[in-house]
C-alpha cells in the first residue's frame, strides 16, 4: 500500500483543519462518510484542462441536423459527416459529430472511454473572460468573496499529516486559479533547476521564519511570512518531482506529438507512472478567442484542436490499463454565440461544452440536454443556454474518482444542485 | 491595524471623503489649497531611513547606490515634489543611451517602412518566398527587440523613476500585446503612455481608443455596422473604465459597440510613396442608428463625435472613478487599500476631471501612504524584482536580451501579456509555490556575472574582495537591503565569504521580494 492510499484510509482529526473555510466540522464529516475508495485499484487521478479563452462549442460538436447550422455560420460551419466536400465531422451519437481534427478523442468516444457535456457552464450572465473562468475555478459564480480554487479546497479539506509532497502540480510558470488557495501545490514550468539552488535557499526558507524584530510592521511581517512559506513549499516540492522524474528517466513512453501541450502531458504521465501519489494536475491551454478567423476546419482552431486531442491520445496510450483511474477533464469559461460575426469569428457566447476522457466513464454518449439552434430556444437569442451547471460535473468527478461527496460538504459555497445529475461515469 | 487608522482619521489636516461629498460642488482650487497645506505642514519633519526606503521601494525601482541618502537629505516629499514633474528631472545620461533604439522616435509609417523588407521585393521562387518570410520576421523581433530593452533601459537608470513606475501601472492597465500588435507597440508605448501619463485622464484613454496598436489588438478596426466585434466595447468598459462590477450590461456592451462601429486604422500608398498610418473614422462602416450607453443617449447624427462623447462619457463616470482610485492605491500603497483611502484619492478624481500628477499626489501624499504598517507588504513582481536587483548593485544595462528572457521565464515577458487584464500587481498572483525558484536561478546568475550584458561592476566587487567577511556583509546588506535584513538573511551570510555568493543571497532571501 503506497502512502497516498495510506493518508486515504487514516484520515484522522487532523484534516478537520480545512474545515474552517468551509463552515461546520458535521458538513466536513458528512462529505467524507461517503469515501470509499476501492482497495485493489490503483489511485485516482483528476487532471483538468482550461481551455483559455471561450472555446466555440459548437466547431468542436457538430449538431450537423441542425438546418440553421450552416445557414448562421456561413464561413465556418463543419461539415456534416456525409457531406459531399470538405473535411467532413467524425459521427458521434446520431444529433452530434466531432470536429475533424480530433480522430484521437474520435477513437476514444468509439471505445466508450470519453464522453462529450453540451450545454454546460455557469447560470451568471458574465460575459467577462476574467470572471467567467474565475467564477468557474473557485466553483462559485457571482460570489467575489470567494478567492480559492474549487481544487484547492478539496486538497485543504481532506489534508492530513501524512499527505505525500505532491498531491496536486501544474507544470506552468504559475498556478491556475483553481488550484490556488490556503493548500500548497507547486507550480513549474517545462525547465527543470539544479538541486544546487534549491541547497544554497533552503537555509533561508526551510526554517520557520525567526521571530522577527518587533520593530517590523505588522504588513512586512505578514508578507514575509507568506513569502517564506512560499519557498519552504517550493523547495520540498521541487526535490520530490525532481527525484521522481529522474527515477523515471528512460522508461519506455511511446511518442508524443511535438507541442507544448503533449509535453506536460508527459510529464504528468510520468509523475503519475511513478507512483507518487499524485491526485490532481492541472494545465492551462491559452488561445481559443476566437473573434477573427476562427478556422475550425483548418485555421487557427483547427490547429489547437488537433494539439488537444492528439495529446490527450498519447496520454491514455501511455498509461493504458492505468486510465481506468485517471480522468482528464477539459473545460473553458463559456461557449460563443451561435452567429458567426462579421470577421468569421465568434463573439462571447455562454452554455460551452465540456469533455471527460478516462476509463470510468459512462461512454458512447453525449451528456447533456439539447434543445436546438432555433432563436427562441437560444440564451437572450443570441448563445447555447446552459442547461447543466458545470458545478454537476465538477461534483460527479470528485465523487466518482475520490469517493468525495463535495456537495456535502459544502465544496461549492451558497450551491444547491438544480439540474439533474448527469451521471456520466460509471459508480466506483 | 484598525484604531491606528481611526486615529489618523480624526486628524484634521487630512481631507476626508465626507468633507468632500458635505461641499459636493467644492472648486478643485480649494481642494488643493488643503492637500497643498497639509502637506507642506509636515515637510519640516525630518525624513528616516526607513520612510526614504519605503518611498524608493513604492516610487521607484528600489533604491540605488546612494538613493537614501539623497532622499533623506532632501526630504520624502521634497522628493516626491521632483518626480510628480519628471521633465523638471535631468534625464539626458539616459536619453542619449536611448539613440539606439531609432523606432522610439519614429511615425507609424516610418517604422512600418524601416522595419518590414523594401515593397519592392517580389519574390519568385518559393525560396525567394522563404528568405523574404525570415527577413520580415528578423526585422519585427529587431523592432520589438529596441521596444523591451528600452522599457527595461528605462526602468533601471531613468532618473524619472516615478515616471516608470506609473507608466508602467498604465502598460498594464491600457494592454496591448505586442505579439498581436507588433508594429506599432513603440509608437503605442511613447505617443500613449509616455505622453499622457501625467496628463488628463481623458487623453489618456481617448488616445488609447484611437492608436492601431489597441484598434488591432483588441479588434476594434473590423467591426463594421451590421458585422459587429464587441470585444474592444466590452474591455473598455469592463477594465479600462468602469471595471467589472460596475452593473453596465450586455444591453450597453451592445450599443456601445455600435457607436464605435468604424473606428479603425488605414494605410494608404499615395501615388509619391509617402505611406500613412494612422487611426480613421469610416462613415461608411458606423452604425448610425440612435443608441443609449450607461443612460446616454446619442441620436446617431454625430458620427465619430457620438463615439467620442461615449468615451468621455466613460472616462468621467463616477464609477470609473472609483475603479481607478483603488487600482491605483493598490499598486502605490497595499494589494488591500484601506477604504477611507480610496474614497478620498476617488473623490480628488472627480473633483481634477482626473487630472492625475493631482491623482497621484493625492494618493502618495496621504497619511496612508507612509503608514509604517504598509512598508514591504507588496511583494514585488518578477519585473519589479529584476529591475530592483540591477539597481541595488549598480549593475550596467549593456544588453538585457537574457534577462528579458529571464524575466518570460518568471512569466512576465515585457509587453507580451495576452490577457487585456495587463500583468497583475497583487502577491497572490506571483506567489505560487515554484514562482521563487526562478528568482533563484536569477539571483545566482546574476551576481556570478552570467546575465550576459547585464552585468555587476567590477568596483561593487573590488570594494568588498579586500574586506574581512563582516565587512562584506555590512556592505552587501546595505546595498541590497538597506531597510535592514531578517536575521535569518545575516546568519546565512556569516556562513560564506564569497561575496558573489553573498550577493546571491541576498537577492534571493525573502526580504529582498518585499517592497
Amino acid at each position: 500500500m503506497n502512502s497516498s492510499r495510506r493518508r486515504f484510509i487514516n484520515r484522522s482529526g487532523s484534516c478537520l483543519l480545512g474545515a474552517s473555510t468551509l463552515g461546520s466540522l458535521a458538513a466536513v464529516e458528512r462529505g467524507r462518510a461517503d469515501r470509499n475508495p476501492r482497495q485493489d485499484q490503483e489511485d485516482p487521478v483528476l487532471v483538468t484542462v482550461y481551455l483559455r479563452g471561450g472555446v466555440d462549442s459548437l466547431g468542436v460538436l457538430v449538431p450537423y441536423r441542425e438546418k440553421r447550422y450552416a445557414e448562421i455560420r456561413p464561413t465556418i460551419a463543419v461539415p456534416a459527416p456525409d457531406a459531399r466536400e470538405g473535411r467532413v465531422s467524425l459521427p458521434l451519437d446520431g444529433t452530434f459529430a466531432l470536429n475533424p481534427n480530433m480522430p484521437g478523442l474520435h477513437a476514444l468516444y468509439e471505445k466508450g472511454d470519453c464522453v462529450p457535456v453540451v450545454c454546460v457552464g455557469s447560470h451568471h450572465s458574465t460575459r467577462s473572460h476574467f470572471d467567467a473562468q474565475d467564477f468557474m475555478e473557485r466553483g462559485a459564480p457571482g460570489l467575489r468573496h470567494v478567492k480559492d480554487g474549487w481544487l484547492n479546497r478539496y486538497l485543504a479539506e481532506t489534508k492530513s499529516k501524512r499527505d505525500v509532497p505532491l498531491r496536486a502540480l501544474a507544470l506552468q510558470p504559475r498556478l491556475p486559479r483553481s488550484l490556488r488557495g490556503s493548500y500548497p501545490v507547486l507550480a513549474v514550468p517545462e525547465q527543470g533547476t539544479t538541486a544546487q539552488v534549491m541547497d544554497e535557499f533552503s537555509d533561508l526558507f526551510g526554517l520557520p521564519p525567526a521571530a522577527e524584530g518587533s520593530s517590523r510592521g505588522e504588513g512586512e511581517r505578514a508578507m514575509q511570512r507568506q513569502i517564506r512559506q512560499s519557498g519552504h513549499d517550493t523547495i520540498k516540492q521541487l526535490r520530490f518531482l525532481n527525484d521522481i522524474l529522474a527515477q523515471s528517466e528512460g522508461d519506455g513512453a511511446p511518442d508524443y506529438p511535438d507541442s507544448p501541450f503533449a509535453r506536460r502531458m508527459q510529464k504528468i504521465a510520468k509523475v503519475i507512472k511513478a507512483k507518487s501519489g499524485l491526485e490532481i494536475a492541472a494545465v492551462d491551454y491559452n488561445g481559443w478567442d476566437h473573434h477573427v478567423d476562427e478556422g475550425p476546419v483548418d485555421g487557427n482552431m483547427a490547429r489547437h484542436l488537433a494539439s488537444v486531442s492528439d495529446g490527450i491520445e498519447a496520454f491514455a496510450r501511455d498509461l493504458g490499463s492505468r486510465m481506468s483511474r485517471v480522468l482528464v477533464l477539459v473545460m473553458s469559461e463559456f461557449g460563443r454565440t451561435v452567429k458567426e460575426n462579421g470577421n468569421e469569428g465568434t463573439d462571447h457566447g455562454h452554455g460551452g461544452l465540456m469533455l471527460a476522457v478516462g476509463g470510468m466513464l459512462n461512454g458512447k454518449q453525449v451528456c447533456g440536454r439539447w434543445t436546438g439552434l432555433e432563436a427562441g430556444k437560444l440564451y437572450e437569442e443570441r448563445d447555447l443556454p446552459v442547461h447543466t451547471d458545470f458545478r454537476v460535473v465538477l461534483a460527479e468527478t470528485l465523487h466518482g474518482l475520490f469517493g468525495f461527496d463535495g456537495i456535502k460538504a459544502g465544496l461549492f459555497p451558497e450551491y444547491t444542485p438544480t439540474s439533474p445529475p448527469l451521471e456520466f461515469m460509471r459508480p466506483g | 491595524m484598525g484604531s491606528d487608522f481611526m486615529k489618523r482619521n480624526s486628524d484634521p489636516s487630512a481631507v476626508r471623503p465626507a468633507d468632500v461629498v458635505k461641499f459636493g460642488t467644492i472648486l478643485a482650487a480649494t481642494l488643493f489649497s488643503i492637500l497643498g497645506a497639509h502637506a507642506s505642514e509636515k515637510s519640516t519633519v525630518p525624513t528616516t531611513r526607513q520612510q526614504a526606503v519605503h518611498a524608493l521601494n513604492r516610487l521607484a525601482f528600489g533604491p540605488a547606490s546612494g538613493d537614501v541618502d539623497r532622499v533623506v537629505n532632501v526630504g520624502w516629499r521634497a522628493w516626491v515634489e521632483q518626480q510628480l514633474d519628471p521633465k523638471s528631472i535631468d534625464d539626458s545620461s539616459l536619453e542619449r543611451r536611448l539613440r539606439k533604439f531609432p523606432s522610439l522616435e519614429m511615425s507609424m509609417a516610418q517604422t512600418y517602412r524601416s522595419y518590414r523588407p523594401p515593397r519592392a521585393l517580389v519574390p519568385e521562387t518559393s525560396r525567394e518566398q522563404r528568405k523574404l518570410e525570415l527577413e520580415k520576421q528578423r526585422l519585427r523581433r529587431g523592432l520589438q527587440r529596441e521596444l523591451d530593452e528600452s522599457v527595461f533601459l528605462r526602468a533601471a537608470e531613468s532618473r524619472r523613476q516615478f515616471n516608470e513606475v506609473i507608466v508602467n501601472f498604465w502598460r498594464n492597465h491600457l494592454n496591448i500585446d505586442c505579439n498581436k500588435s507588433p508594429y506599432w507597440a513603440n509608437h503605442y508605448e511613447v505617443n500613449v503612455l509616455r505622453k499622457h501619463a501625467f496628463g488628463m485622464w481623458e487623453d489618456l484613454l481617448m488616445a488609447s481608443a484611437k492608436h492601431p496598436a489597441m484598434l488591432v489588438y483588441l479588434d476594434n478596426y473590423h467591426s463594421k455596422k451590421g458585422n459587429i466585434n464587441e470585444n474592444y466595447a466590452r474591455e473598455l468598459m469592463e477594465l479600462h473604465t468602469l471595471g467589472v462590477d460596475n452593473c453596465y450590461t450586455q444591453q450597453d456592451v451592445g450599443e456601445l459597440t455600435r457607436v464605435l462601429t468604424g473606428w479603425t486604422c488605414f494605410w494608404r500608398y499615395d501615388d509619391d510613396g509617402t505611406e500613412h498610418w494612422r487611426f480613421i473614422f469610416r462613415a461608411n462602416h458606423h452604425d448610425s442608428d440612435p443608441a443609449t450607453v450607461l443612460g446616454l443617449r446619442l441620436d446617431g447624427n454625430g458620427g465619430l463625435t457620438d463615439g467620442e462623447m461615449a468615451v468621455r462619457y466613460l472616462a468621467h463616470h463616477e464609477g470609473t472613478a472609483r475603479f481607478l482610485a483603488r487600482k491605483l492605491c493598490r499598486h502605490l500603497v497595499s494589494d488591500d487599500p484601506p477604504e477611507a483611502l480610496v474614497d478620498h484619492v476617488a473623490a480628488v478624481f472627480r473633483a481634477t476631471r482626473g487630472d492625475l500628477t493631482k491623482v497621484y499626489r493625492a494618493i502618495i501624499l496621504s497619511p496612508e501612504f507612509m503608514d509604517p504598517v504598509f512598508y514591504g507588504s507588496k511583494h514585488k513582481t518578477p519585473f519589479e524584482f529584476v529591475i530592483s536587483a540591477v539597481r541595488a548593485t549598480g549593475a550596467c544595462v549593456e544588453n538585457p536580451r537574457r534577462t528579458l528572457q529571464a524575466l518570460e521565464v518568471m512569466g512576465q515577458p515585457v509587453f507580451k501579456c495576452g490577457v487585456p487584464t495587463g500583468y497583475s500587481d497583487q502577491a497572490e498572483a506571483w506567489l505560487d509555490p515554484g514562482a521563487l525558484v526562478h528568482r533563484w536561478n536569477f539571483a545566482m546568475r546574476f551576481a556570478n556575472d552570467k546575465e550576459d550584458g547585464v552585468a555587476i561592476p567590477a568596483t561593487f566587487h573590488e570594494r568588498m574582495a579586500g574586506s574581512p567577511p563582516v565587512e562584506m556583509r555590512r556592505q552587501t546588506i546595505d546595498a541590497i537591503l538597506p531597510g535592514g535584513p531578517g536575521t535569518d538573511l545575516a546568519k546565512s551570510l556569516s556562513k560564506t565569504g564569497d561575496p558573489r555568493r553573498m550577493i546571491a543571497l541576498a537577492l534571493g532571501s525573502p526580504a529582498f521580494q518585499q517592497q
